[in-house]
């Protein structure tokens, strides 16, 4: 059948497109690399910001759909626990229209604190946490990891 | 010619003779009017797609399209009618090529069909999945900038509206889709079409140099009734539609160019019910293209919606480890796109295919019309058929980002307006999405799934009964079957809990 011809055009757009996705991307996202498929676990981030490093830990073996605990530590310059600090959570879906969870983080003692997020959906989170001293120095932090459904 | 079945013009509501709307769409420049809005729009989106937020929930180029625009594109299609093709901002820079002209030559004639318009909502389609475009604002930029690209590079080398007609994913979705609508264009009194000289409905009013139409001549030789055409005419119909005898509201971009372009003022907007065309008889033409077309676009609802729920990635494993793809040392992007290429084509195009011509063969069979009705003619009679079940599961998949997501346009917009010190409508409230009860959500995808499958068979059985007459209930038996079928996969698929992942990764 002739027009069946006309599909040729839509492989060489696949094609092109195949080419596009090596490239594609706009400003990265501050963060790890991409984590395998069990890492999630034991995935940290270390950003210093403003002599405030902050490290995140998930604490499940493998998030699944619900709430799930974050810890956090926050350091200063000198690797001395930093307390006190309000820590912010925000976790945002990659999928466009979502929106993203917020929490807060409670104080555990020795610059570590505790979240309790709720993973709402199954599929790939960017969680970015922000922590802040009384004082005014900052810190932040990004992770992306996954959910199972 | 009108169709008996197409009350008369005074019995007829037309959105044409609204005081205030109908004067506005009658406008020269009606259509441009609310172009232009949506090609700032689509500027914008642009834009922020390249230098705003990576984050596809923080960026309108991601949000306005993936989001907003396809749960509205359904309430309009259903509601109104082709309003996106009527306000497309893709055209514009298409005018400017039609201007151009670099060539006048049609579109070649081998790729005038709606093949090349299921190939390009195929190779769409697998994109957002495969590229992830859901999740990546520059590449949804790179998709809108490659449209208009795209609109112009078509229409500065044929010498037709090749693109909307042939080739445009979105307006090929559209056009199928609108035959559910409302509202169709047609004329007041076809008795005018028939003594019309210039025909200007398809043909246009514009003429480089002005020239005199005569329409009547009087009892004394000289004309009486004229009009003229001038370079500032308006164009005829880009999809090459003859008013009086469109019967559908296939290839229709309700650009309206025909209404104004009529000297007679007897073109129009007009009411009519919903559906009513998909079982009219010879509403549609009985073209293989075209029945694929709404054949596979329903099916590809299904698969579109299958690419975001767990069962897929199992389902991708299951094709890597039967074919050895690992052991084939291929990356885990390269088992991707084989294993996600294969679930495509089979789901998208060869079981919509296949299962249609089946249906087909079986009801020529049961029903004895294998001498009397070819294969063609039996697939392409019930092909309408397919739309209603296909829009449920449009629906259910696009209604589905749009419902959870209904409000997180605002904090997104004012985010944009903050990052260029624009802080009039304050601080984004983040929390703002939508609706968050997963069980209304569900709630509605089942309804709307099942009232597509219902409409479905109804529009069937009006089919078989008008072709198969007494044997019309054994005739509707395969497609019944089929669209259980469907609804079945429709039903279990939109159970499934979602889980939008980017990156796949294989044993």
């Amino acid at each position: 059948m002739r027009p069946i011809l006309s599909l040729v055009p839509a492989l060489l757009l696949a094609a092109l497109l195949a080419g596009c996705r090596q490239s594609a991307g706009g400003t990265p996202i501050p963060t790890q690399p991409a984590p395998d498929a069990t890492i999630e676990a034991t995935a940290e981030v270390t950003l210093n910001a403003e002599s405030l490093t902050v490290t995140i830990a998930l604490t499940d073996e493998v998030l699944l759909v619900g709430v799930a605990p974050v810890t956090v530590t926050v350091t200063d310059a000198d690797g001395e626990p930093v307390t006190g600090a309000t820590v912010a959570l925000r976790a945002d879906m990659t999928h466009a229209g979502m929106a993203p969870v917020l929490a807060s983080a409670e104080e555990t003692g020795d610059g570590v604190y505790v979240a309790q997020v709720d993973w709402n959906m199954g599929g790939d989170w960017v969680l970015t946490i922000t922590a802040t001293t009384p004082d005014g120095r900052t810190g932040s932090a990004t992770l992306e990891t996954r959910v199972e459904s | 010619m009108t169709p008996a079945s197409i009350p008369q013009a005074a019995t007829r509501f037309d959105v044409l003779r609204l005081p205030l709307i109908g004067r506005l769409l009658r406008w020269r420049w009606g259509r441009l009017a609310v172009q232009i809005p949506m090609f700032a729009l689509a500027a914008l989106l642009v834009y922020d797609g390249f230098t705003g937020s990576p984050l596809a929930s923080q960026n309108l180029a991601t949000v306005a399209p993936w989001v907003h625009y396809r749960g509205l594109i359904i309430i309009a299609l259903f509601f109104v009618g082709n309003l996106f093709c009527m306000a497309c901002p893709f055209t514009l820079p298409r005018t400017l090529g039609k201007r151009l002209s670099l060539s006048k030559r049609r579109f070649p004639r081998v790729l005038r069909s709606k093949a090349v318009a299921i190939a390009s909502l195929f190779a769409l389609f697998f994109a957002y999945e495969w590229l992830d475009l859901w999740a990546s604002p520059a590449l949804t930029a790179w998709v809108i900038v490659g449209y208009f690209v795209a609109s112009f590079a078509f229409e500065a080398f044929f010498g037709e509206s090749a693109f909307c007609k042939y080739v445009c994913p979105l307006g090929s979705f559209n056009f199928v889709y609108s035959t559910v609508s409302p509202l169709q264009i047609s004329v007041r009194d076809a008795s005018v079409c028939q003594t019309c000289v210039g025909k200007e409905c398809v043909n246009g009013s514009y003429s480089p140099q002005p020239v005199v139409l005569i329409d009547s001549i009087g009892v004394n030789g000289a004309p009486d009734i004229t009009h003229t055409h001038t370079p500032q005419g308006i164009p005829g119909c880009g999809t090459l539609l003859f008013a009086p005898q469109m019967q559908s509201n296939l290839d229709c971009t309700l650009c309206l160019d025909c209404a104004r372009a009529c000297p007679h003022g007897n073109v129009g907007l007009f009411g009519r019910g919903i559906g009513a065309e998909l079982s009219r008889p010879k509403a549609w033409p009985a073209r293989y293209d075209v029945a694929f077309l709404v054949i596979a676009l329903a099916f590809m609802g299904l698969v579109n919606a299958f690419g975001m729920v767990p069962p897929v990635y199992d389902l991708m494993q299951r094709i890597s480890d039967t074919l050895g793809l690992r052991a084939l040392g291929l990356t885990d992007m390269g088992i991707e796109t084989i294993a996600l290429g294969l679930i495509f084509v089979v789901g998208g195009l060869i079981a919509p295919i296949g299962l249609s011509l089946a249906a087909a063969g079986a009801a020529r069979a049961l029903t004895r019309t294998t001498k009397r009705d070819n294969l063609r003619v039996a697939l392409t009679t019930f092909a309408p058929a397919f739309v209603p079940i296909g829009l449920g599961f449009w629906a259910a998949h696009y209604g589905f980002h749009f419902l959870i997501g209904l409000f997180s346009i605002v904090p997104v917009t004012q985010g944009f307006l903050l990052d260029h010190g624009i802080t009039l409508f304050g601080q984004p409230n983040w929390a703002l999405g939508g609706i968050t009860d997963l069980t209304v959500i569900g709630a509605f995808q089942a309804i709307v799934v099942i009232a597509g499958y219902g409409a479905s068979l109804w529009t069937a059985q009006k089919i078989a009964l008008r072709a198969y007459k007494r044997q019309g209930f054994t005739g509707l038996l395969p497609w019944a079957l089929l669209f259980t079928l469907m609804l079945l996969a429709g039903l279990w698929l939109f159970s499934q809990p979602m889980e939008m992942r980017g990156t796949v990764l294989f044993d």
